[in-house]
């Protein structure tokens, strides 16, 4: 694998997000919901900014996890779709090659989306007479990006052998799962019997678990910021995950047969 | 050059036709909205009857509990309330604890400010929820917001006139800000909606007697405040009457009435304030047997 090919894939992915105007509508979007929620009155009290962080970090993990379903489900299909896929391979790319760069230009593009909302969250959160601690902010923003890497492992696994709509919804719904589901099931395990008990364990040690990049609760009620090591340790279960996710997406997409006639 | 023909000129006829109609489907849209949503507003009885009303207002009681359970999440600072687990040892779990703070803790001081958000939410979504409103007030009386607390129980008022805890608290903050005739006024009428007839033992009717007591017990100390011992005497003995045994209470009546009617001194509203400030300090205080505070 070439790192240099690698970049040059990614960039076109950049370039393309730049192009599509999806994430400047998502931003502006955010904007617009921040500033609804700054405008309540709460009994005439001031300085009260922690409702802004929560509602505006739930809408930039919501946000965030649209951009980076969106950008990357929608790479190996619409390569496919538009018969693009065909001159790149002609090229000296190989398949891993091409995937790991789909997947970083999306995670990229995603991340810096995501920089944006934050970087806008802050500006309004200020306004409002609040401030991030720093150190949390960088940590939380860390540990988003590294989330979002994950999505999109995610979003180009599916793509590989799904159309882009239906990469994005099982995307979705396992990012989702992940996200929602999966941290409930040792409350749930508790009262499980013995088959469900073991069909949930699995589900529980197999499935990503993205609560752990968030830190949101650290963030909206000033707990400080998480040691680095844990930080480290959360870092390297991300990257392990995304490996093993761009491996089965290698694998799924090694041997696929491309042609021509499959897409008239 | 472009050649300008009759359909070029019909075209952009019904162009502007199209853009002018669809302004004044909008706005006829936005204004009966709004006129909508001001009549919803000001009938009940539409909001009672039809379906969309009582799912509407389903839907706002419900968004209302969620709102109120959120700020019972940001009192204990994010960490929601601990239920039995499995998998504790687990990696996952060790790792999220690392990252995400679990132990039970409370806001305090200023930074209770920031519960103030969702009760408001609360109290927008179901204005008939008098314990938020309430719970607002102990909490913006706590932050020393009487102004603030002031006004949200005037509010609480407007739609619950005779709720006798709002006119409790009411008559508190004017005890508190040294308007005490206000306070009196306050307090009588709050006697006088507190009904404790139909009580059976049960936890409202168990919190009503408590709250005439209280009513009672600062009504005692205007009274002894102005001078109007014998008075005082009557509400402290009603106090005895509805709970039987309280020496504290019986003390103070035998030492109001060795005293000449007509002198005051203000030592029982003084107790009284002073026993609030130690209430409110307790509040901070857990209940929750491993708190750490």
């Amino acid at each position: 694998m070439k790192i240099r090919r690698i970049i040059t894939i990614a960039k076109t992915v950049w370039l393309e997000a730049l192009r599509r105007k999806d994430v400047y509508v998502l931003l502006i979007l955010l904007g617009i919901m921040i500033v609804a929620v700054m405008s309540l009155d709460i009994f005439g009290l001031g300085g009260v900014v922690g409702y802004v962080k929560d509602v505006g970090l739930l809408a930039a993990w919501f946000f965030g996890m649209v951009v980076a379903i969106t950008i990357s489900t929608r790479q190996l299909p619409d390569e496919e779709k538009a018969n693009t896929i065909f001159p790149l391979l002609a090229k000296p790319v190989t398949r891993a090659e091409l995937l790991t760069g789909k997947w970083a230009g999306a995670t990229v593009s995603a991340t810096i989306a995501m920089l944006a909302c934050y970087l806008l969250l802050a500006v309004l959160v200020k306004l409002k007479g609040g401030a991030f601690e720093g150190f949390t902010f960088l940590q939380c923003y860390l540990l988003h990006a590294w989330a979002i890497g994950v999505i999109c492992a995610i979003g180009i696994l599916f793509s590989t052998r799904l159309n882009k709509d239906a990469a994005a919804t099982l995307s979705y719904v396992t990012a989702g799962a992940a996200f929602l589901l999966i941290p409930q099931i040792p409350r749930i395990v508790v009262n499980a019997q013995c088959v469900q008990r073991s069909g949930l364990l699995v589900l529980y040690y197999i499935m990503p678990h993205l609560e752990l990049f968030d830190m949101r609760r650290r963030m909206v009620h000033d707990w400080g910021p998480a040691s680095w090591s844990s930080l480290l340790y959360v870092m390297i279960y991300g990257l392990v995950l995304i490996g093993l996710l761009l491996v089965l997406s290698w694998l799924a997409y090694r041997r696929k047969v491309l042609s021509r006639a499959d897409l008239f | 050059m472009e050649t300008i023909t009759n359909s070029t000129v019909n075209g952009r006829r019904r162009e502007r036709f199209y853009g002018w109609a669809a302004v004044i489907i909008l706005w006829t849209t936005a204004f009966s909205m709004a006129c909508y949503s001001d009549i919803a507003k000001h009938s009940e009885h539409n909001a009672a009857g039809s379906t969309i009303g009582r799912l509407l207002s389903k839907a706002s009681i419900g968004l209302s509990q969620a709102c109120y359970e959120r700020a019972d999440l940001y009192f204990h600072k994010g960490v929601p309330h601990s239920s039995k687990k499995a998998l504790a040892d687990s990696f996952y779990h060790i790792l999220n604890e690392e990252i995400n703070p679990s132990s039970h803790a409370h806001r305090h001081g200023r930074s209770l400010a920031e519960i103030m958000p969702w009760l408001k939410l609360v109290t927008s979504l179901d204005p008939g929820n008098i314990e938020a409103r309430l719970n607002a007030v102990f909490l913006l009386m706590k932050m020393k917001e009487f102004d603030v607390a002031e006004k949200v129980l005037m509010d609480a008022r407007r739609t619950n006139p005779k709720d006798h805890r709002v006119l409790l608290y009411l008559g508190r903050i004017y005890v508190k800000r040294e308007k005490i005739s206000e306070a009196g006024q306050i307090l009588e009428t709050a006697l006088r909606f507190c009904h404790d007839e139909a009580c059976a033992g049960c936890d409202h009717c168990k919190d009503t007697l408590i709250d005439k007591r209280a009513i009672l017990l600062y009504l005692a100390a205007i009274d002894e405040a102005e001078g109007n011992l014998s008075q005082a005497v009557e509400r402290l003995e009603a106090i005895i009457e509805i709970f039987p045994g309280s020496h504290e209470i019986e003390t103070t009546i035998k030492a109001l009435k060795k005293r000449p009617d007509g002198e005051s001194s203000g030592i029982l509203l003084e107790a009284l304030k002073s026993h609030e400030e130690a209430e409110s300090q307790t509040f901070s205080s857990c209940t929750v047997p491993d708190c750490e505070h």
